[in-house]
């Protein structure tokens, strides 16, 4: 804290540092001072050069931005505030971390915040003429509106679907070049990251009719877009020349809810955000509040959700790999995984009553104990699957075809992918070895033996791979699990109706596509004052969307399904 | 019997096998991917599924004919049937037995390939005449693939004719009879090149995954069929299966002895000759059925690239060492 | 007219030709899946996966909404899906049924109190069968499948019965 203090001294930036309890130091400083604060802390010597995540928060009289940085050298988090007023503008930090572009938008739209200095400030998730949805004057549907659903009108006919300019009017879709400035102070020009050619040229602004570039639009209704994702690509021919992609298609509002449900019900928005990894969703938001109450979580209930976070990777994985299969041709994977993730959904349901949306794991710990039948399903299961993964693994990874369409494609260096902000296997698979259950642990990952599979060549197929060798170390995990269980209880004596003291934690965790974080605020009451969901698969698509140039049709489909998208944790 | 009437009961017989192959290759498509996947397919419509595709083309025939209001109309009602037309004519030339071939003429395999060259144009018409972007790559695809493996595919048969001596279908059938080696019947397919060359390419040709680019259902929607509803959708989902069953009675022609069963003298057969045809080119079918459940789809630019820099010189190559060996043989042992 | 009477509303070919198409409208349901959300894989993946298999009724997926009967709705739909979802559904030939799956679909689900969201698909598109659940499990998907065959045959039984009465 202290260097960091001295770092923003010498850049003549005036901030206010401190430590908020669970949270780690919060640095807080102006609007007009953001930029030069942030490159200066990213160019010292704490190296914070990885943006976790940025979002905002709305505390009644304006709005925070938050910046949360990491830096891997030094293995410490610094969070960073920036109060912007009601209508202020955000001024971009795109080319101090490319992570940044996604983010930007959709915060600038949902609060109602003018975008400057992106190079494509359009409205990411909703279209023109919506409210800022995450304003807190802006209260959702009350009960008796929905019970008068009938009364509810759309004209069907007359329905727009584009993406629209943010509120205030915007410059148009401008060039911002790495290392431009916009105060007299010039920047430095960072090590030249992939500037995304897809938005200098963004394809709505492409004059079709005078050009011999064919722009074509893939989704949101795609048999191979994983969800309703659309992306809108400029080719040549069969190659893409640049590439946008469209989402918002399934933008249901989880983090707005959240601000009307009470702690145990959270789980329930979660669990439909990564739809196919809930436990994971859960998981990271108990910690977030556990870290807020103070609340100590029984061994045997870690023990659990590891357990149960493991099959679901192994789930997650599977949901993953049979469309990768599709998406290349080959039909057979699918199937023949997904009796596999039969077997782990009817063990899931033996546990927590549900197939996908579980709602088990809680504040202070999980909702039941494991039953006997789930014990042993759980034993046939990991006999069956040590033989299945490594049946899987040679039909597709070992198939040539397969190496072929896959070897060399999509290629993200180290460099790229940290600036991304890339995690989970899409960063491990680029020669980044971190894992947040060995380097954070949580839950009783620091009791269990496992391996980080780790790829150097970071194309599609080291993905591929990583992502493989992860299904073996999760059954390797279940078996200690299953074997280690202490006795105990399954949760700790919480309140029916939590009521955590009014503090800020974040929580994250390794879910199948990489770190899913909840910044959670409370204040006090039975809801959850704002709860910011850290989507890792919106950082792994845009970083996938820069890299559409130069890639032919077939391999950008084959290039969004390394990335491992769901689109309900996207668009939350 | 009146010549008139003959032609139209010959023509009436390769409609109804075409029809009747549709149907069986259809459901056995289905069953065969399904078995494949661990999976039972379709199984409540009659007997183990077995008028599954009767139902699907009946409600074809019922379904409203959308054409688009953008769409070069003659093209595109014309399209599917520039498709399915050439695909009926190559029917006339395959031989079911000694008489049973409706054009017995001595350049039965040239017919043939002549024939089936007409399709990719269809195709490209289909996909044109779509106005639609996602037909119009799958139709340029495809064009680019049939191009390119047309020629590989007519010098993988040539050491066929060479060894059979005649361009002539039933001559190539009737060359393939009797034993060599005192057990082994004196198959083409023995001819091993020439037979791997051949079965790629044909792949390529009748558009089965690995190389199914134009239909490419991940990539593509529904390739260049994408705007077609009802029956026309229908005929181009028929020509597509019949095309197969092409390829693989070809196959079994020129390979595997056609309707001949080994080690049995041709007389006693005719009786059955038809049946032992069908027979040999449904375990071809399903040969190709079962490599279209498993394999990835290869990108367009790597099967370019192998069609050119490999298949090619490759069948070349063969043709001259097929020719090389037959005229060796032909000094050492006399003419056969 | 003679032909009227051979072919006509009330002639036997007419009538029992109309059934038969009806059967086969019945077993051959194509669908074409708009997975946007969680639905998308219970219903979608699974129900047509190794266990469930869908493809035992007939019923399997077509991706293009020209060769599709039965659009499944599996998911939220927001203000800015609703066009598409229902320029596909002007895009599907007739005769063409519609299929909302899982409780966003049916009326909003979880996620009716957002105001981005449409509170139910039958909004935008005319539905014919609603699913509830969150998710449905696969066999509620079927069953729903095998209701709207029911449906369909109900259906065309009052169109039959109305074509007789007429004629009186």
């Amino acid at each position: 804290m202290t260097v960091a203090r001295g770092v923003l001294e010498r850049a003549a930036v005036a901030a206010s540092i401190e430590t908020v309890e669970s949270l780690g130091a919060v640095c807080r400083v102006s609007s007009s001072d953001a930029r030069k604060a942030l490159v200066a802390l990213r160019d010292s010597d704490l190296a914070v050069g990885f943006l976790v995540d940025l979002f905002g928060i709305d505390t009644g009289e304006a709005v925070d931005i938050v910046y949360h940085l990491r830096s891997f050298a030094r293995d410490e988090e610094l969070v960073v505030k920036v109060e912007h007023g009601y209508g202020s503008t955000l001024e971009s930090v795109w080319d101090i971390f490319p992570a940044a572009l996604m983010p930007e938008r959709e915060t600038a739209e949902l609060f109602g915040l003018e975008l400057a200095g992106h190079p494509n400030p359009k409205r990411l998730l909703t279209t023109d003429g919506c409210p800022p949805y995450l304003r807190k004057s802006l209260v959702v549907r009350s009960a008796e509106e929905v019970r008068d659903r009938a009364s509810q009108h759309v004209d069907a006919t007359s329905l727009d679907r584009t993406a629209g300019s943010l509120a205030g009017g915007f410059a148009e879709p401008g060039v911002a070049e790495p290392g431009a400035s916009l105060d007299a102070t010039p920047i430095p020009a960072p090590k030249p990251l992939p500037v995304p050619r897809g938005l200098k040229r963004a394809p709505s602004g492409v004059d079709i009719e005078n050009s011999d570039r064919l722009v074509l639009n893939m989704g949101p209704q795609h048999p191979s877009t994983h969800g309703v994702l659309r992306l809108i690509l400029e080719l040549d021919g069969e190659e893409i020349v640049s590439g946008e992609a469209v989402i918002g298609y399934l933008h249901r509002g989880i983090e707005k809810l959240a601000e009307s449900r009470r702690y145990s019900a959270v789980g329930t928005l979660l669990d439909r955000g990564d739809y196919v990894s809930g436990i994971h969703a859960e998981l990271a938001f108990a910690l977030a509040t556990e870290k807020i109450a103070g609340i100590e979580v029984p061994r045997r209930a870690n023990y659990l959700r590891c357990l149960l976070g493991e099959l679901n990777r192994i789930a997650s994985h599977i949901t993953w790999y049979g469309p990768m299969g599709l998406d290349s041709g080959a039909m057979g994977p699918f199937l023949y995984t997904f009796r596999d993730r039969e077997t782990i959904l009817d063990i899931l349901e033996d546990i927590t009553g549900q197939r996908m949306m579980f709602n088990y794991v809680r504040p202070g710990g999980v909702v039941n104990d494991i039953t006997t039948t789930a014990e042993a399903k759980i034993r046939a299961f990991l006999d069956e699957f040590a033989v299945h993964v490594d049946e899987n693994d040679e039909l597709l990874m070992g198939n040539e075809i397969f190496q072929a369409r896959t070897q060399g494609i999509g290629v993200f260096d180290r460099e790229t992918a940290l600036g991304f902000g890339l995690t989970g296997a899409c960063l491990r698979g680029s020669g980044v070895d971190w894992d947040i259950r060995r380097d954070r642990p949580y839950a009783a990952y620091d009791e269990l033996e496992f391996d980080v599979p780790v790829a150097e060549e970071g194309d599609v197929y080291a993905r591929c791979a990583v992502r493989l060798e992860e299904m073996r170390q999760s059954a390797r995990m279940i078996r200690q699990c299953i074997e280690g269980l202490p006795e105990g209880e399954h949760t700790a004596k919480v309140a029916k109706v939590l009521r955590p003291p009014a503090g800020e934690a974040y929580g994250a965790v390794e879910s199948p596509r990489g770190e899913l974080g909840v910044h959670l605020v409370s204040d006090g009451t039975d809801s959850p004052y704002r709860m910011r969901y850290r989507p890792p698969a919106l950082y792994a698509l845009q970083a996938g969307e820069a890299m559409l140039p130069g890639l032919l049709i077939a391999d950008a489909v084959v290039l969004m399904g390394s990335m491992d998208l769901i689109l309900g944790e996207v668009d939350r | 019997m009146n010549a008139w009437l003959i032609a139209v009961l010959r023509f009436l017989a390769a409609l109804g096998l075409m029809l009747f192959n549709g149907v069986v290759m259809i459901y056995m498509l289905r069953k065969v991917l399904a078995r494949l996947h661990v999976r039972l397919g379709p199984m409540d419509n009659g007997p183990h599924g077995m008028f599954q595709t009767v139902f699907d083309v009946l409600k074809l025939l019922t379904k409203e004919d959308v054409t688009p209001r953008a769409v070069d109309k003659a093209l595109f009602f014309l399209a599917p049937v520039i498709v399915f037309v050439p695909s009926l004519m190559a029917y006339m030339v395959l031989p079911f037995s000694r008489t049973w071939v409706i054009l017995d003429v001595p350049y039965g395999l040239l017919f043939y390939f002549a024939v089936m060259s007409v399709v990719p144009l269809g195709i490209l018409a289909a996909g044109w005449a779509s106005n639609n972007k996602w037909s119009f790559i799958g139709a340029m695809r495809i064009v680019g693939q049939q191009v390119t493996y047309e020629v590989p595919m007519l010098l993988a048969a040539l050491p066929v004719v060479m060894m059979a001596g005649s361009m002539s279908l039933s001559d190539i059938v009737r060359a393939q009879s009797g034993t060599f080696l005192w057990i082994l019947p004196r198959w083409f397919a023995f001819n091993v090149p020439a037979l791997v060359l051949f079965f790629i390419a044909g792949l390529i040709e009748s558009g089965q995954t690995p190389f199914d680019l134009a239909e490419a259902e991940s990539e593509l929607v529904a390739g260049f069929s994408t705007e077609y509803s009802a029956m026309k959708f229908g005929l181009l989902y028929l020509a597509e299966f019949s095309n197969v069953f092409l390829f693989s009675a070809l196959t079994v022609t020129l390979f595997f002895g056609g309707w001949q069963v080994p080690w049995v003298s041709a007389d006693h057969v005719q009786w059955v000759a038809p049946i032992v045809f069908m027979v040999k080119t449904y375990i071809g079918i399903f040969f190709i059925f079962a490599i279209r459940g498993t394999l990835p789809r290869i990108r367009v630019d790597q099967m370019l690239a192998t069609g050119w820099k490999v298949l090619l010189p490759a069948a070349l190559a063969w043709v001259m060492v097929t020719g090389f060996v037959i005229k060796v043989g032909q000094a050492l042992v006399g003419p056969r | 007219m003679a032909l009227d009477k051979l072919t006509g509303e009330h002639s036997a070919i007419f009538i029992r030709s109309e059934q038969l198409f009806d059967v086969a409208r019945r077993k051959s349901l194509w669908y074409m899946a708009f997975g946007i959300a969680c639905c998308a894989i219970e219903g979608l993946m699974h129900a047509s996966g190794p266990k469930f298999d869908f493809d035992r009724m007939g019923v399997f997926f077509r991706a293009s909404p020209r060769q599709a009967d039965v659009m499944i709705v599996a998911g939220t739909v927001n203000w800015k899906m609703a066009s598409t979802v229902r320029r596909l559904y002007d895009e599907m030939p007739e005769p063409k049924w519609v299929v909302a799956m899982g409780a966003c679909a049916c009326s909003g689900g979880p996620f009716r109190e957002y105001p981005n969201v449409v509170m139910g698909v039958d909004k935008v598109v005319p539905v014919d069968v609603y699913i509830p659940g969150c998710p449905p499990r696969p066999e509620s998907v079927q069953y729903g499948f095998i209701t709207l065959m029911d449906k369909i045959k109900a259906q065309t039984g009052e169109r039959l019965a109305a074509a007789r009465h007429d004629g009186r």
